[in-house]
This record gives structure tokens, C-alpha cells and sequence, in this order.
């Protein structure tokens, strides 16, 4: 798949998880990992760009006896999830015209 | 390898970055393994999938440098000053060696145009000053002497126009191409 589409697609991903509840990092990878492919290295730039558009917001928890980062969707969070979905039905009108000329 | 050979690897090639970022990165992947270990995954196993901690660093530079020059809001976000290969310059003093005798070409061939300027105008002066006199000598009753000079300074007018045109041109060229040589001393692209 491409580069940039997956990127976009893996934020909304990270994003669609956190707004069941919110989550930290191994968890969102194991959500995520029957519907696409994330590594953990993949995962931190994600996280780290939704944290810095305030898209997410973190808090930090003690969980026997280590810290462990969570995650939230904030409302713009959720906007983005819908814009996405809007783009994506915009998407598909170009991909039923490019599929009729194929 | 032992998770904690792995995090140490990792902090080394975190180096550059700023400690805060270092330590994000550093916690996350403490995070990571620790609840990987607490699902019952293996060790060795885990920190292998986790991927080799110096490649893990490196994009996680390169992310960075990536985000530092996205602030510009520009197109460039990879053009770095960094980026660009030290090695585009390293030729120079070579080609400069190779230009010494292009140079002794190219200025020789400016002075032999320049004296054939030189030359042409001479010629063009003679003809034009010798005219009237060929009108006057022929006018005069000698009309063989006369046509003659006539012809001759038509001749040296005519000659010494083709001279001058062309050797303007040709210098041109020759100065154009002495331009060349300098830019690809200087390993411009468009030598």
C-alpha cells in the first residue's frame, strides 16, 4: 500500500480504537493487528503526531508497580475520524468512475 | 538479545535528540516490552520482532530532522543543508587542473580574435579613406588608376567588414565558452 495512504489510514485507525475507550500502546497494536499490519515502530510516530494535533490527549498511570501511557480521543480526534469517512465516500465515487473505464 | 541490551542500543543511537524526546522514545519501548512480557511473550523472542534498536533509531532521527524542517511549511521537508552530498565539490581542484590548458585555449583564441577586431576596423578605415581618393584620382582624368583604387578600397571595405563581423561573433563565443569552464570548475551542474 502506499506510503502516505497508509500513514493517514493508520491515524484514523489509532484513532477509531481510542474512541472504544482509551488505550496504550501494546493494546492498540493487539486491536489493531486483526485489521492491518502496525509495528511498534510504526505505532510511535502515530501516537506522537495525534498527541502533538491535540487529537489525542495522555495521561499517565501506575500498572503493577511501572508507569503506563494512555491514550484518549479528544473531540478534534473524533472530527478527524469523521472527515475521514466523508473523504472516504468522496473516494469511492472517483474509484467506481476509475473502475468503470478499466 | 536481553531487553535491556536492547533499550541500551537504542538510547546510544538516540544520541542526537533532545533529552525529553530521548526519553519518550525510551519509556514507550520500556511500555512496549513490559506488557509484551506480561501477555507471556518470550523474552528474546519479543525484543527480535521489536526490530534491530539501531534501525529503530535511525528512523526515529529521521522522523525527527523530517519534523524539524516541516515547521517551513515547505516542500523541502528532506533538504537538509546535511542532505546534500559533501562530495559535490571534491573534483574541483582536478577539473581546475584540467582547465589550465583550456584556459591557455580559450585566452589565445580570445587574443587572436581580438587582434583580428582589430584588424577588420583597420581595413574597413582604409577602404573608407581610400575611396574618396579613388573617386578624385579617377575624376582626375587617370581612370585606370582610379578604378583600380576604387576597386581595391571597395575590396578592403568589404573584406575588412567580413573580418570584423566575424570576429565579433566568434569572440562572443569564445568568451561564452571561457563562462563554461568556469562553472564547471566550480562543479555547477550546468557546465
Amino acid at each position: 500500500m502506499d506510503v502516505q495512504l497508509k500513514r493517514g489510514l493508520l491515524d484514523v485507525c489509532v484513532l477509531s480504537v481510542l474512541k472504544d475507550g482509551e488505550s496504550y500502546g501494546y493494546k492498540i497494536i493487539a486491536d489493531l493487528s486483526e485489521h492491518i499490519v502496525i509495528s511498534e515502530s510504526t505505532l510511535y510516530p502515530i501516537l506522537k503526531r495525534l498527541e502533538q494535533g491535540k487529537f489525542v490527549t495522555t495521561r499517565t498511570a501506575e500498572h503493577n508497580g511501572r508507569l503506563r501511557k494512555y491514550y484518549m480521543i479528544t473531540q478534534k480526534g473524533k472530527q478527524k475520524i469523521e472527515e475521514f469517512l466523508q473523504d472516504i465516500d468522496e473516494f469511492f465515487k472517483v474509484y467506481d468512475f476509475i473502475r468503470r473505464q478499466n | 538479545m536481553k531487553a535491556n541490551e536492547w533499550i541500551e542500543i537504542l538510547e546510544k543511537g538516540l544520541g542526537p535528540l533532545p533529552k525529553d524526546e530521548r526519553d519518550g522514545v525510551i519509556s514507550y519501548y520500556k511500555e512496549m516490552i513490559a506488557d509484551g512480557l506480561e501477555c507471556g511473550a518470550d523474552e528474546e523472542e519479543f525484543v527480535f520482532t521489536l526490530g534491530n534498536p539501531v534501525d529503530v533509531a535511525n528512523k526515529i532521527l529521521a522522523d525527527n530532522g523530517e519534523k524539524i524542517f516541516s515547521k517551513n511549511d515547505g516542500d523541502c521537508a528532506y533538504e537538509n543543508a546535511d542532505t546534500q552530498s559533501p562530495t559535490q565539490n571534491d573534483g574541483a581542484w582536478i577539473r581546475g587542473l584540467i582547465a589550465i590548458p583550456l584556459y591557455a585555449l580559450t585566452y589565445t583564441l580570445l587574443i587572436i580574435l581580438g587582434s583580428l577586431i582589430f584588424a577588420g576596423g583597420a581595413t574597413v578605415l582604409a577602404g573608407v579613406i581610400a575611396l574618396p581618393f579613388s573617386i578624385v584620382e579617377w575624376a582626375s582624368g587617370t581612370v585606370i588608376n582610379g578604378a583600380g583604387l576604387f576597386g581595391i578600397s571597395l575590396s578592403a571595405l568589404g573584406v575588412g567588414l567580413a573580418l570584423l563581423i566575424g570576429s565579433i561573433m566568434a569572440f562572443k563565443s569564445a568568451t561564452k565558452l571561457n563562462g563554461k569552464i568556469n562553472s564547471w570548475i566550480k562543479g555547477e551542474r550546468k557546465a
